[in-house]
């Protein structure tokens, strides 16, 4: 049947398997809305459940997980910040400081152990991502830690001065952001065999929780070293614990996800002879990663207070993370859209029904690519039999 | 040939693991050796036992300041760092960050003690959203500012900043009165006060400071 988003011959079944479009059912059935345009907002190619635009974390950071497994991580990450903001009321800082800090790295380190995608190279690819990122996050933290102590001016009334906004929102940012590329891009040229977007989002995310804990806890090792309990309000530590815990992991994360997702878009022969959209350009990617690195930092310099401040990450963390959820949307929609017509059927890891080997699953709309251990589930066209039919309505 | 073929394929595998470690440590070890530890307070020095060198500010030149209702003098290392007529901020560096202390003079009305206007000192600094988790640290025995008679209260606190490192900072209000005028004298610094180390607690700098007023 002919897809009425994208136009081309499909497979039977309730979604097109060259981008990922409801189809309309037949005789009797309700007829989907038709999105014009390439956007195709109303599914997210990663897990068409969700809307583009709900800036969810983990299926724009944890794209390969199944629906069940995503509820659960969304479970562990809810109780496990919510155990941090719990000690943080306590003002039991130190705990606190750390819990938040590891959290989301070890979830992380979680997914890769359940979806596997990386499971006959753990070694390196661990060592270009979580331990790259984390080791270059201690030494920048800790070469600029005297420097940004001195410079700081610790006063009741005057701002800061230029020098230290210079160093501290402008340049350190920077070469934060160019340290958590450094693992990936070691990946990127080490082993081509890595060549999928959602191999760059991965790398790039998992680089950049690894700085981001490091550089927490260095930040924060006067106070981790200090009492157990401090004083202070009900609620004085819990900005810093959020802070440390969700905003910048999530800044730097979408940041460094999203360089990396339009950098290995590019690797992909098919892709790269066709004219790119903004948003899964690499110049479009690097700018928008600049400027989430500084504006927060500078804002937070300009115009001082644990409000303002956690108000300019929250805003930049969520702006950054939705970019790189339509940057993955696109770039997953667009390989899908130079996909041949292979219709050997495997088994979709994510509804557990028989589908054409396709950019999409005819039966639940969720990107095949966006699966873990994808490669091991093809089945030979024989043993698979005739492709299967629609069905109810997939994972809608 | 079908050996060398192997050979040469476990090599490439095995190269790029190395060669990441080797950028990655070869680019933390440069940026370590950019920096240092973290600074912590230094051990309680020995106490000296004779022949004792003179305090060095016996031998600096001292600078004075006039302002509206006093005037007060200050020595190295201590530098105006910004004043109007009725306020003067002082800072000073140390080998954990700088040490700020403001001096300002206030018009009270007839009869405000001076523990009113500590308590409004205090509530104008303390919850301006710079500090996280201050405590107070009890009374400070004894304050006056010029030789009158005040009040005084420590805090303990942390300056938070999201891109910086965190850092403990202990804060000291006083405050006196004298007729309609009144003198606040407010401490900011990284140095704990209660450190057993006399090297790095500024208290007899404040003392200095405080005792140099001249009420007019």
């Amino acid at each position: 049947m002919r897809c009425p988003q994208c136009g081309r011959e499909t497979p039977p079944g309730a979604y097109c398997g060259y981008c990922g479009a409801r189809l309309p059912q037949e005789v009797g059935g309700d007829v989907p809305p038709v999105h014009s345009g390439r956007l195709r907002a109303h599914a997210y190619a990663a897990d068409p459940r969700e809307s583009l635009l709900t800036p969810a974390l983990i299926s724009t950071f944890f794209p390969h997980l199944s629906p069940r497994r995503a509820n659960l991580a969304r479970w562990l990450l809810i109780i496990g910040v919510l155990v941090a903001l719990g000690v943080a009321l306590g003002r039991y800082a130190p705990v606190a400081i750390v819990l938040g800090a590891v959290l989301l790295p070890v979830l992380y380190l979680l997914y890769f152990y359940d979806v596997a995608v990386y499971e006959d190279e753990p070694v390196i690819v661990l060592a270009g991502t979580f331990i790259a990122g984390a080791v270059l996050g201690v030494a920048v933290s800790l070469a600029f830690y005297r420097t940004l102590l001195g410079q700081r001016a610790l006063s009741l009334h005057a701002g800061s001065s230029t020098s230290f906004i210079l160093l501290n929102a402008v340049a350190l940012p920077l070469l934060g952001q160019l340290l958590m590329l450094v693992g990936p891009l070691a990946l990127y040229f080490l082993r081509p065999r890595f060549s999928d977007i959602l191999d760059g989002l991965v790398f790039g995310v998992a680089s950049a929780l690894g700085f981001a804990a490091a550089q927490s806890v260095v930040y924060a090792w006067l106070i981790i070293t200090g009492p157990l309990q401090r004083g202070g309000g009900l609620f004085d530590w819990a900005l810093p614990t959020l802070r440390v815990t969700l905003l910048t992991p999530l800044l730097y994360a979408a940041a460094t996800g999203l360089i990396c997702a339009a950098l290995w878009l590019r690797r992909d022969p098919r892709v790269r002879q066709r004219p790119r959209m903004l948003a899964t350009s690499l110049p479009f990617a690097i700018l928008v990663a600049i400027i989430g690195q500084i504006a927060p930092s500078l804002l937070t310099d300009l115009i001082p207070g644990q409000t303002l401040s956690f108000l300019w990450y929250l805003l930049t963390a969520a702006a950054l993370l939705l970019l790189a959820r339509i940057g993955l949307h696109l770039g997953l929609l667009e390989k899908g859209a130079e996909a041949d017509g292979n219709v050997d059927l495997i088994r979709c890891p994510t509804c557990q029904r028989m589908t054409p080997d396709l950019a999409f699953c005819a039966q639940c709309g969720v990107a095949l690519r966006a699966s873990p251990k994808r490669a091991a589930r093809r089945l030979p066209p024989a043993a698979a039999g005739p492709a299967a039919g629609p069905t109810e309505g997939g994972a809608q | 040939m079908k050996m060398s073929t192997r050979t040469s394929t476990r090599t490439s595998t095995r190269w790029p693991l190395h060669g990441l470690i080797l950028t990655v440590a070869t680019l933390a070890l440069a940026l370590l050796a950019c920096g240092g530890p973290i600074p912590l307070a230094e051990n309680t020095p020995t106490p000296c036992p004779a022949n004792c060198p003179p305090p060095a500010r016996l031998s600096s030149t001292g600078h004075t300041l006039s302002l509206s209702g006093f005037q007060f003098t200050y020595f190295d290392p201590w530098s105006v760092d910004s004043s109007d007529s009725h306020s003067a901020t002082l800072v000073a560096q140390t080998q954990l960050g700088q040490v700020s202390v403001l001096i300002e003079s206030v018009a009270v009305s007839s009869g405000e003690s001076s523990q009113r206007l500590l308590a409004s000192a205090v509530n104008d600094n303390l919850n301006s959203g710079q500090f996280t988790g201050a405590q107070d640290q009890g009374p400070i025995n004894g304050a006056e500012i010029g030789y009158v008679a005040g009040s005084g209260e420590a805090y303990a606190a942390t300056v938070s900043q999201a891109n910086a490192p965190d850092q403990p900072v202990y804060l000291d209000f006083m405050a006196s009165v004298r007729g309609s005028t009144g003198i606040v004298f407010i401490a900011l610094s990284p140095l704990d006060p209660n450190s057993p180390d006399p090297s790095i607690v500024p208290n007899q700098e404040y003392d200095h400071l405080v005792n140099s007023v001249v009420w007019q």
